[in-house]
């Protein structure tokens, strides 16, 4: 099963990946940049974590990954340079990754860290978008008071519009992530 | 390097680890001891032992002894021996506190 889905935000996409395989599924492939999402059947239950690395040293990343695959847990997607970890493996009494509140909160750190990140790169394309006006028009004007013709450019040029739009609206949902994690961050370290 | 003393007071889980070190282990073999140590309070999570293991090292309080296959083997450093005395230390006088009924002053 292949879905397509966008995700500003690990929280939510960790939830929706683990609201899947509670459907009896299990997560052979993601590709975040495409939003690719694949699956495949199963009888087994599983679980699914979300985590962000900073660049890694190769060592410290097979250090990484070694503990992890030592607790069970088995790598979908990630690697060393900077990279969500995809992390998945059959359910069990341990179903963590972290437990304690220290590496909690360096764990919404960071997330905050990495969406402000995404952040800035949605904010500078939208500027360059902006400082391009030609980008932002569209033709709705045409000769005649022919009404048919005029709906037929807004439907052709519809996806036109959803493509130009979409850096606009990303960029307010990385904003409200941004700040959700910087919260959570912020009100976990003063505890 | 950073300071080892900015690590104090230890975490649970990082004193724990620097208990268990005293002798050397790898990742998994340390959770499954501090299991055993805590009767089964402390059950580390891979990230939090990862991020620990990173900490503690960074601030020499444990060294890397030898590799055992893919895994690295640690062991807690004269750095890290010194915290846990300090740490102790300071656990010592809180507990004696507790004992010390009515008169705090």
């Amino acid at each position: 099963m292949i879905k397509l889905n966008v995700f500003m935000d690990a929280e939510n996409e960790e939830a929706w990946l683990n609201e899947q395989l509670a459907k009896g599924y299990r997560c052979t492939y993601i590709n975040n940049l495409l939003c690719i999402y694949k699956f495949e059947e199963t009888t087994k239950s599983y679980i699914l974590r979300v985590d962000y690395q900073a660049n890694m040293l190769k060592e410290d990343y097979r250090e990484y990954t070694g503990i992890y695959q030592d607790f069970g847990w088995h790598l979908v997607k990630g690697n060393r340079h900077g990279s969500m970890q995809y992390w998945q493996k059959e359910k069990s009494d341990y179903n963590e990754i972290h437990s304690d509140i220290e590496s909690t909160v360096s764990y919404y750190k960071r997330l905050f860290q990495y969406t402000f990140m995404l952040w800035v790169v949605l904010f500078v394309s939208v500027a360059i978008l902006l400082s391009m006006d030609t980008m932002l028009t569209f033709h709705t004007g045409i000769a005649g008071p022919n009404i048919g013709a005029k709906i037929m450019l807004v439907v052709v040029q519809l996806p036109l519009i959803v493509i130009k739009l979409a850096p606009f609206i990303l960029v307010i949902f990385a904003s409200i992530s941004t700040y959700k994690f910087y919260k959570k961050y912020r009100s976990l370290q003063k505890q | 390097m950073k300071k080892p003393e900015d690590l104090l007071p230890l975490s649970e889980t990082m004193h724990y680890i620097l208990l268990a070190l005293r002798e050397p282990l790898h990742g998994y073999a340390l959770m499954e001891k501090i299991r055993h140590m805590s009767e089964h309070e402390v059950i580390i999570a891979p990230g939090t032992l990862y991020g620990a293991l990173n900490n503690l090292h960074k601030h020499g309080c444990i060294e890397h002894v030898r590799q055992d296959g893919r895994k690295n083997v640690y062991q807690i450093s004269h750095q890290g021996q010194d915290i846990l005395r300090q740490e102790r230390h300071r656990l010592l006088r809180v507990s004696a506190l507790h004992d010390k009924k009515g008169d705090l002053s």
